[in-house]
């Protein structure tokens, strides 16, 4: 029956901008098993429907219009909608239950929306909303990591905090590891050459990260954590925990050229290379 | 072992937008000395007629070259060179995957045109977790003419590389029991591939240079670790390009991340005399805690350079004599204003620079040993 609800409040109002310069999205907030290599992983996300996919939902918006969540809570337990900086109180969605929020964003850039919960962000629950680029071709690489036994630690709660060895062994972008990146068309960068894209990255995980590109330089066009290099012309991304990037790519030559951690104890799965969080721009004549 | 061994095409005249060669081997049969004498295996690259080295030999270009690098592989396993963060096509990426390996036995060509001045690194693509662990990495340099770090960039008088970098011995003593990669503790943390009292006890890793002089740190990682560079107080650090490109505006540091596979480009222009070092600390990305430090030396004095009268006379006016003491040292010649006229490597001995055709006027000689001699040539006939 609720699932029913659910999605004719999804077909009414799922990413569809109204009259009045605003965004309507109905998320669900799933908490899960989902299969990561041959184990099964607790996975906590935010998607469009009430099952669990570890690819969380990717909002987009521009800065003058007003995003309007309603969000349901599959879980047993309660979580948040947080955003830093412009929600972070009065944002609990209850267990088996639902709650609205309007959110608006005073400027471009890459932004992270997540369940400030233990068993909500270290699981997962964390996504992407890009604000100011909706006329232009986008990609949005959300960079998760994963132990799983501590991940059904914390999903039980029989822990509440990372621990000071945290070893993840497994690494995600938009929840997928190489090579099944490549089957996520937000994660495959496909253009044309002399196209001009945006990439939009979060780093949703629990340590650091920095992607290296192969073939081409990109200029920063936002960041969070390093406000001084809007305008830096980098091909390795350094990204802290939470921290959110965006970029400009201009294909100016043919080929497929990797991009990955190169922190490279995450282009492995389980420990075995090739793997992790590499995905791949093509870039087609 | 001497560390980021310099490799110059130049032998002569320095020319910029030339073709260059060059040629590489691949070798798995490394030995790299730990700083309390025990010794691990590393795999590298060397040029042709050298030793394999750890890291991998400096490969300096000037802007403009075109370049063709071959690659000899005699080793077990296969291996290619990926040019980090030259932007080359796709077949000359060095990713098997999308460009190809170069297996036992077999050749591979890289070529590229360096159209970018800066700072890069170079390493192999195959198995990268466990080929980079092992040693195989390098740095690049693409030098703009006039001693300028980029087109109306600033200009320096001294120009230091340093790599950073680590590894797990345990690995490196047994890389057939390296698995699973994501386990990988890096426990031995290196600068140059040097650690600890091994960077201090080589002449080639202190920072000598006089007060006023701009001095050109090339910084770079390739390590698992994230690396912090902490420069000396005094030292007014101003970083002006990362990954090979200029920065839209150049700022002052006192510590400066650099996460694996960043390269940044700092001058330091200390004003006055200082003796202190450059921490560079590690700290692991899983957890951001910290694991060591090197120290790299520095020492700025009102004269530190060698004017031990090796060049004589001066003033001069026809001609000049060189003396050379090691077994070969190689002099560049500099205009006054920065512009970079000639190279000579010579062997042990004497040598007379002829000066007909020199213009009067001031210049400056740098040797790679570490000399600089201000050299006046004066009614030029």
């Amino acid at each position: 029956m609720r699932l029913g609800i659910y999605m004719v409040i999804l077909a009414s109002s799922l990413l569809t901008t109204n009259m009045l310069n605003a965004l309507d999205v109905v998320l669900f907030i799933n908490k899960d098993f989902v299969e990561v290599g041959a184990e099964w992983a607790s996975a906590s996300a935010f998607n469009l429907t009430d099952s669990i996919k570890m690819k969380n939902a990717i909002l987009e918006l521009e800065p003058n219009e007003q995003l309007n969540l309603s969000i349901y809570n599959t879980d047993s337990l309660d979580h948040t909608l947080t955003v830093n900086g412009i929600l972070e109180s009065n944002n609990i969605i209850p267990a088996f239950s639902n709650a609205q929020f309007t959110l608006q964003f005073s400027g471009s850039g890459t932004y992270r929306y997540y369940s400030d919960v233990s068993y909500g962000k270290l699981i997962g629950a964390s996504g992407i909303i890009l604000v100011g680029h909706t006329n232009a071709k986008c990609f949005f690489w959300n960079l998760f990591e994963m132990n799983v036994d501590l991940s059904n630690q914390l999903a039980n709660q029989e822990v509440t905090d990372l621990p000071i060895d945290f070893q993840p062994e497994y690494f995600f972008i938009n929840g997928n590891y190489f090579p099944n990146t490549i089957a996520d068309t937000d994660t495959y960068v496909e253009v044309q050459l002399g196209d001009t894209v945006i990439i939009s990255i979060l780093n949703s995980g629990n340590m650091e990260h920095v992607l290296h590109f192969h073939g081409f330089h990109v200029e920063v066009l936002h960041s969070n954590h390093y406000q001084n290099r809007v305008g830096w012309i980098k091909d390795s991304l350094p990204l802290d925990v939470g921290s959110t990037i965006t970029v400009q790519l201009i294909a100016d030559q043919e080929g497929i050229y990797p991009v990955h951690d190169h922190n490279l104890i995450a282009v492995t799965n389980a420990g075995i290379y090739i793997g992790g969080m590499l995905t791949q721009i093509k870039v087609l004549p | 072992m001497r560390p980021l061994v310099f490799f110059t095409f130049l032998w002569s005249i320095p020319l910029f937008g030339q073709v260059v060669d060059v040629n590489m081997y691949t070798q798995m049969n490394g030995v790299l000395e730990l700083p309390d004498g025990a010794l691990t295996n590393f795999w590298g690259y060397g040029l042709n007629g050298g030793p394999l080295t750890f890291p991998a030999p400096l490969l300096e270009f000037n802007y403009g070259d075109t370049v063709n690098i071959r690659v000899l592989n005699p080793s077990p396993e296969s291996h290619t060179i990926h040019l980090h963060g030259l932007d080359v096509d796709q077949a000359n990426d060095g990713v098997p995957q999308t460009s190809f390996f170069i297996p036992f036995g077999g050749i591979g060509s890289y070529s590229f045109v360096a159209d970018e001045p800066g700072t890069f690194l170079y390493h192999c693509h195959v198995t990268t977790t466990l080929h980079l662990t092992m040693g195989m990495y390098g740095m690049l340099v693409v030098k703009y003419p006039g001693d300028l770090l980029f087109q109306n960039g600033p200009h320096y008088e001294e120009e230091y590389h340093f790599l950073a970098s680590d590894l797990e011995v345990r690995i490196n003593d047994e890389p057939m029991q390296s698995l699973p990669f994501h386990l990988i503790y890096p426990d031995h943390f290196m600068v140059n591939g040097l650690a600890g009292s091994q960077i201090e006890m080589d002449t080639t890793m202190q920072i000598v240079a006089e007060a006023g002089q701009n001095i050109a740190l090339r910084l770079g990682s390739m390590a698992y670790s994230k690396v912090k560079f902490i420069f000396p107080s005094g030292s007014n650090a101003m970083v002006h390009m990362s990954d090979g490109r200029p920065l839209p505006t150049s700022y002052l540091v006192n510590e400066l991340e650099v996460y694996p596979g960043e390269r940044f480009t700092v001058v330091m222009s200390p004003n006055s005399n200082m003796q202190g070092d450059i921490e560079v600390q590690y700290f692991n990305m899983r957890n951001k805690e910290f694991l060591a430090s090197n120290f790299i030396p520095v020492k700025i004095s009102e004269n530190a350079s060698n004017t031990n009268g090796t060049i004589s006379p001066n003033p001069a006016t026809e001609s000049i004599t060189l003396h050379v003491t090691e077994a070969q040292e190689e002099f560049s010649w500099y205009t006054y204003d920065g512009k970079l006229i000639a190279r000579y490597r010579l062997p042990k001995g004497e040598h007379i620079i002829d000066l007909r055709g020199f213009s009067s006027g001031y210049y400056l000689i740098t040797s790679d040993l570490g000399s600089t001699y201000k050299l006046v040539i004066g009614s030029i006939k």
